[in-house]
């Protein structure tokens, strides 16, 4: 799965540690979901396309091989 | 998913707190002996629970995968260093460092406990140590 994250973040001046306040998860995760090292669950999707006021498949990509 | 929380590691580490306690102080009440093996042991765990021990309280959902695959990685190694140690005995194969691994897989589930808790702290510093991405 790819993601959009980064591009949404910098569209909305965010950091990493901003995103990850708003959604309640520490600045690691959200580095690690970024770099596709970790898969966020349903719930947190949810929340970072709330913060993007987009929604989540607008983020969240599957890859061809998925 | 439910979160495996801090509290889990926070109870590792009291039970391990305990036991290098008792552990310690069991000669003065036995007038026994520690083998050498067990202070091998003793020793080892208290390095572990020192380099181990953390303050953090980052409760979040990919702290608490991590929680969950390292006490999977830990079982995994219990299991493998469990069969080769039985395959050896099978084969009647003796030895000091033969020993020593006995004891620790077959005697004590907290050196285990230790490396959980070491493994744990390994992965998370390595996951803090990636810079942002800002």
């Amino acid at each position: 799965m790819i993601n959009h994250i980064k591009i949404e973040r910098s569209k909305n001046d965010l950091t990493q540690q901003d995103l990850a306040d708003r959604v309640g998860v520490s600045r690691q995760t959200i580095n690690a979901i970024e770099k596709n090292k970790f898969n966020p669950s349903t719930l947190l999707a949810l929340k970072i396309a709330k913060v993007f006021s987009v929604s989540v498949n607008d983020i969240f990509f599957l890859e061809q091989d998925d | 998913m439910k979160l495996l929380p801090h509290s889990l590691n926070i109870a590792a580490y009291v039970w391990l707190l305990a036991w290098l306690i008792c552990r310690c102080a069991l000669p003065l009440f036995t007038h026994s002996i520690i083998q050498w093996p067990e202070w091998l042991i003793v020793i080892t765990c208290i390095a572990l629970f020192v380099a181990s021990f953390s303050k953090e309280k980052v409760e979040d959902e990919m702290i608490s995968s991590m929680r969950l695959s390292s006490i999977g990685i830990t079982a995994a190694i219990f299991l493998i260093m469990f069969t080769f140690l039985n395959i050896l005995d099978l084969a009647n194969i003796k030895g000091k460092a033969l020993e020593v691994l006995n004891y620790m897989v077959l005697e004590d589930i907290e050196v285990w406990i230790f490396f959980y808790l070491f493994l744990f702290k390994i992965r998370f510093l390595i996951n803090s140590r990636r810079p942002a991405d800002d």
